[in-house]
């Protein structure tokens, strides 16, 4: 059973589309990395999982259960938009009154325990509003796991943090994850915080799920390989495979040869020059997760990278261009 | 519904809202008192001579004059929900089973608890500091009087309170929320309505019933009256049930109306 499915779900505002025949599958005890440029219909889709709007069409089942338009399950916590937090009171405060509100039994002591999980239990009365962002998204989460969900949703939880706080967010998200096994369904535009946590990502593009893969899978497409170019490549192909051992070779449809595993470069030049066959380029080539994503996400915004201030600057911290589609 | 009533009561308190609004009934009582002694006293007289108005009196007149009660007692559940939308978290709890029914409920009785304690207060305000003072204060006929017209003065302001929460809800916005509240909460809508029915009557001589029964303003009658000696309990038994069923329909209309607007809003 997976925590969360959506099948062939569908969304319009005023006729336009937002999500198509989206197909989301969330496993149990993953960390799924929803991944998107901005508008391409993330937040949307965790809404609607959330209950907070309506799909059009499709179905959304969460740990088995079908759910109607606007129903949330009860077993899944939700951090979208905003925290949700009342900024006159402590963070004890705002625990309890979600606590009161969703009438825990023992509110007290659930409250003090989530505030010493995500680190807030030296707060004490201290206002939210004096509070910083890294302390705020951490009280949003600790309200998200009020009452003990299953599934977490957080939606885009690192935006705004610095790197301090960002990696104080994915360490109590991991935690959550190992140790209490709570799923999380997490999207974000900073990959380099979601590679180091997720265990499954998926992609979406213009409202529709491009790809799901899991992490090794990632890793796997984005390691790094010899890549060579020859004036025989079937030649050179067929005698790379007889005599590099540990090597997986493949031919490309640009008649260049994809050579993966641990192989030495010097090695496979000798073996070629030995044979007699020409080369007109052999370089290892670095795997780009970035990249990748990028490429499956539909690319940069073109117009973004011209005109906007620091948009060089952002995107090599990992993050995709702010404009929409 | 009670546990979203325990979750608000704290909200209240925690923030001090509970105690804010209450400290400024008994300030504005005491204020009002104050003025009282002051002239007394600048004119040269004892203030065991000060003539005390009536507790009832008094307390119908700031009341229903300036839409304080109506205004105050709509203060707490505006607050809350103003603050809902100005967090937003409060959106994923309401797409709970039944939760909707429940927020909207326990606001309404935030609401009503108030009504019922604001006049309290201001009548202990109204009738113990002048007698602690040793002031000349009017006493009130019999026990049942005073419970009479603070049951009359409750359901009134609870009625508008209803009207107030209901509009808050359905705001959408911090800001719509705590404008709506001032609106129906100083009378403003409240007697344009009852002027739009005044009309209708007027131009429309059939409706003339149907805007008999929906119409009511005796409360507002007798606080405009007070200085004449008029009282709410000399009126006949009909004239005060009519009073109080008009302040049940406008709340059970209004939060029928604001009720199925809100259980099918997009959040």
């Amino acid at each position: 059973m997976n925590a969360i499915e959506t099948h062939a779900l569908e969304k319009k505002f005023r006729g336009k589309r937002a999500l198509r025949d989206l197909n989301l599958t969330v496993g149990r005890g993953e960390i799924y990395g929803f991944i998107g440029k901005n508008g391409s219909g993330k937040s949307t889709t965790m809404k609607i999982v959330a209950g907070l709007m309506p799909a059009t069409a499709g179905e959304v089942h969460v740990l088995g259960a079908a759910l109607a338009p606007c129903e949330a399950h009860p077993a899944v916590g939700t951090l979208i938009e905003s925290p949700g937090i009342y900024p006159s009171l402590s963070a004890y405060d705002n625990l309890m009154v979600k606590a009161l509100t969703l009438g825990l039994v023992d509110a007290k002591r659930t409250c003090q325990e989530l505030l010493d999980a995500v680190g807030l239990a030296d707060t004490g009365r201290q206002k939210a509003k004096r509070f910083s962002m890294g302390m705020k998204q951490r009280l949003g989460i600790a309200l998200a796991l009020m009452g003990n969900p299953s599934v977490l949703m957080l939606d885009e939880p690192l935006n705004g943090l610095d790197p301090d706080a960002a990696r104080a967010i994915r360490t109590l998200i991991v935690r959550l994850n190992h140790e209490r096994g709570v799923t999380v369904l997490i999207s974000s535009h900073v990959l380099d915080q979601l590679e180091r946590m997720c265990t499954c990502y998926g992609i979406i593009r213009d409202g529709h799920m491009v790809r799901e893969l899991t992490a090794a899978a990632v890793e796997e497409e984005c390691a790094s390989y010899l890549a060579l170019s020859c004036a025989e490549p079937e030649r050179a192909l067929a005698t790379l495979t007889e005599r590099v051992r540990g090597a997986r070779i493949q031919m490309m449809p640009d008649d260049t040869l994809r050579i993966d595993g641990e192989v030495d470069t010097a090695r496979v030049g000798e073996v070629l020059m030995s044979e007699g066959i020409a080369l007109s380029d052999l370089h290892r080539t670095e795997g780009d997760r970035e990249a990748f994503f990028v490429e499956l996400m539909g690319g940069h915004d073109v117009d973004d990278a011209g005109t906007a201030p620091g948009a060089g600057a952002g995107r090599a911290t990992g993050r995709f261009s702010r404009r929409g589609r | 519904m009670l546990n979203y009533l325990r979750a608000d009561l704290y909200r209240l308190r925690r923030s001090g809202v509970a105690a804010g609004v209450l400290l400024f009934i008994v300030g504005f009582c005491l204020f009002f008192i104050g003025m009282n002694v002051v002239i007394a006293l600048s004119a040269g007289e004892p203030i065991s001579g000060v003539d005390f108005p009536n507790a009832l009196d008094t307390t119908a007149e700031i009341s229903f004059l300036s839409g304080f009660l109506p205004l105050f007692a709509s203060y707490a559940p505006t607050y809350l929900i103003a603050s809902d939308w100005k967090a937003g978290g409060f959106k994923t709890v309401l797409a709970g089973s039944g939760a909707r029914s429940g927020y909207a409920a326990s606001k309404v009785a935030v609401g009503a608890l108030f009504t019922l304690v604001i006049p309290g207060v201001m009548l202990a305000c109204f009738g113990l500091v002048p007698w602690l003072l040793g002031m000349h204060i009017e006493s009130v006929a019999s026990a049942s009087q005073l419970l009479m017209w603070w049951g009359l003065a409750s359901l009134v302001g609870f009625a508008y309170t209803v009207v107030c929460t209901l509009c808050a809800i359905l705001s959408r916005g911090e800001t719509l929320a705590w404008v709506s509240t001032m609106f129906v909460g100083l009378g403003i809508v409240g007697n344009g309505f009852m002027l739009l029915f005044g009309m209708v009557a007027a131009f429309l001589p059939p409706a003339t019933g149907f805007a008999q029964i929906a119409i009511d303003n005796l409360l507002y009658a007798q606080a405009m009256t007070l200085g004449n000696g008029a009282s709410f309990v000399t009126q006949d038994a009909g004239t005060l049930v009519h009073t109080a069923l008009v302040a049940v329909g406008w709340a059970v209309a209004a939060g029928a109306l604001g009720w199925i607007v809100f259980r099918r809003k997009t959040l």
